[in-house]
């Protein structure tokens, strides 16, 4: 491909002296904007943060493009990426408004079936309230179907604490439940 | 309890099927027979199952309008890294510009400071005299025809030439002549050309 025409140095050319080629950074948002939509909208709670996450890391994308360097795949740099912009983001929010055990709805239970309805929703409550790296490997594993292995990859970490934050955020959403007086068989 | 802490840790994994097949055999006999860690396991399992990856709604023109926004923003940014990129030189030449004409001007101020506290008034004035205006202007306003320059006419041009060397950047300098001489109009231009040339 014509665009992805690389210097000595192995990085990325582009066709413009300066910035980034625009056709090729189009098919990279179009090819990865799924993935990494997804993984937001598990984060956050509405459609415009997710989308404000995403283009905040497309943005990114097109800033570092000509440092890119082939040492991975252009889709895992692209993803990490996202994961990095993730973790900021889950920290930011802890820091503006720190959310308690004690602020989750304890008492949805005393409201009947109808607000156990939605599953999803008091799961992705719970997820919120774990720690920010907790939060992207449950995402990752549970939900995007990642292995451990590519967790670690993504996460700049090793394979041995993504495990370890994985068996703390599920035993951390057990004590949540227990908390809100979930019947696990409702779940 | 030590065992079943242990073993607490490893159902998070044992669920998932990411753990050996030692750490499987070793869960699967404590579990059975320790019904606390059963029970701890029946709500962890519940809450992976919970978990099962379900498909994100997105809208179906997200992906084009993505590539609008980004669109935008990138060329927001290149116009204000551009708008950047003329300024500094824009700039630059200004404050060389100001620089030079700052430094040129200190220059010639301290040029014509220098004349002019340089040239002595009695010397101005001799010069005035030399020229023949004060003769020609005595010669013409004395009645008594004598042809010398009166003591009182000539304190009073030497006073004149004193006030306005005193005061070079005086404006009044035309009407202070007119006003303490009688020269005629011609005489009077003559005299403002000379000192202007003299001391201007």
């Amino acid at each position: 491909m014509s665009n992805e025409r690389k210097n000595k140095k192995g990085h990325l050319k582009s066709r413009t002296k300066g910035y980034p080629d625009a056709e090729y950074f189009n098919r990279l948002v179009l090819e990865n904007q799924e993935k990494v939509y997804t993984l937001f909208r598990r984060m956050v709670a509405n459609h415009e943060d997710a989308d404000d996450l995403t283009q905040e890391t497309f943005i990114k994308v097109y800033k570092n493009l000509a440092k890119f360097r082939r040492d991975s795949s252009i889709y895992t740099w692209i993803y990490r990426i996202a994961i990095n912009t993730g973790i900021n983001y889950l920290r930011r929010k802890r820091a503006r408004q720190f959310v308690g055990l004690d602020s989750i709805d304890l008492h949805a239970e005393d409201r009947g079936p109808a607000d156990l309805r939605g599953t999803s929703s008091l799961l992705n409550q719970a997820i919120r309230n774990l720690s920010s790296r907790q939060q992207l490997v449950i995402i990752l594993r549970s939900y995007q179907g990642l292995s451990f292995k590519e967790i670690a990859r993504l996460m700049d970490s090793t394979e041995n604490a993504a495990k370890v934050n994985y068996s703390h955020a599920l035993k951390r959403l057990r004590t949540i439940f227990n908390k809100m007086g979930v019947n696990y068989e409702s779940l | 309890m030590k065992a079943c802490r242990k073993i607490k840790d490893l159902l998070p994994l044992y669920i998932s099927n990411d753990v050996t097949e030692d750490e499987r055999r070793t869960v699967t006999a404590h579990l059975d027979e320790c019904p606390a860690c059963r029970e701890y396991q029946l709500a962890l399992t519940a809450i992976n199952r919970a978990m099962k990856p379900d498909k994100v709604e997105i809208p179906a023109s997200y992906g084009a309008e993505l590539v609008v926004a980004l669109q935008e923003r990138i060329n927001r940014r290149i116009a204000r890294q551009k708008r950047r990129l003329w300024a500094i030189p824009a700039f630059t030449s200004l404050a060389v510009i100001l620089l030079v004409a700052s430094v040129t001007l200190l220059k010639t101020r301290s040029t014509s400071n220098k004349w002019l506290s340089g040239l002595l008034q009695e010397h101005a004035y001799l010069n005035l005299a030399e020229v023949g205006y004060f003769g020609e202007i005595l010669v013409d306003s004395e009645p008594s025809g004598n042809g010398n320059l009166t003591l009182s006419t000539n304190e009073l041009y030497h006073d004149a030439v004193n006030w306005i060397f005193n005061n070079p950047q005086n404006s009044d300098i035309d009407s202070y002549i007119l006003a303490t001489t009688n020269l005629s109009d011609e005489d009077y231009s003559q005299v403002i050309k000379q000192i202007k040339n003299e001391i201007l």
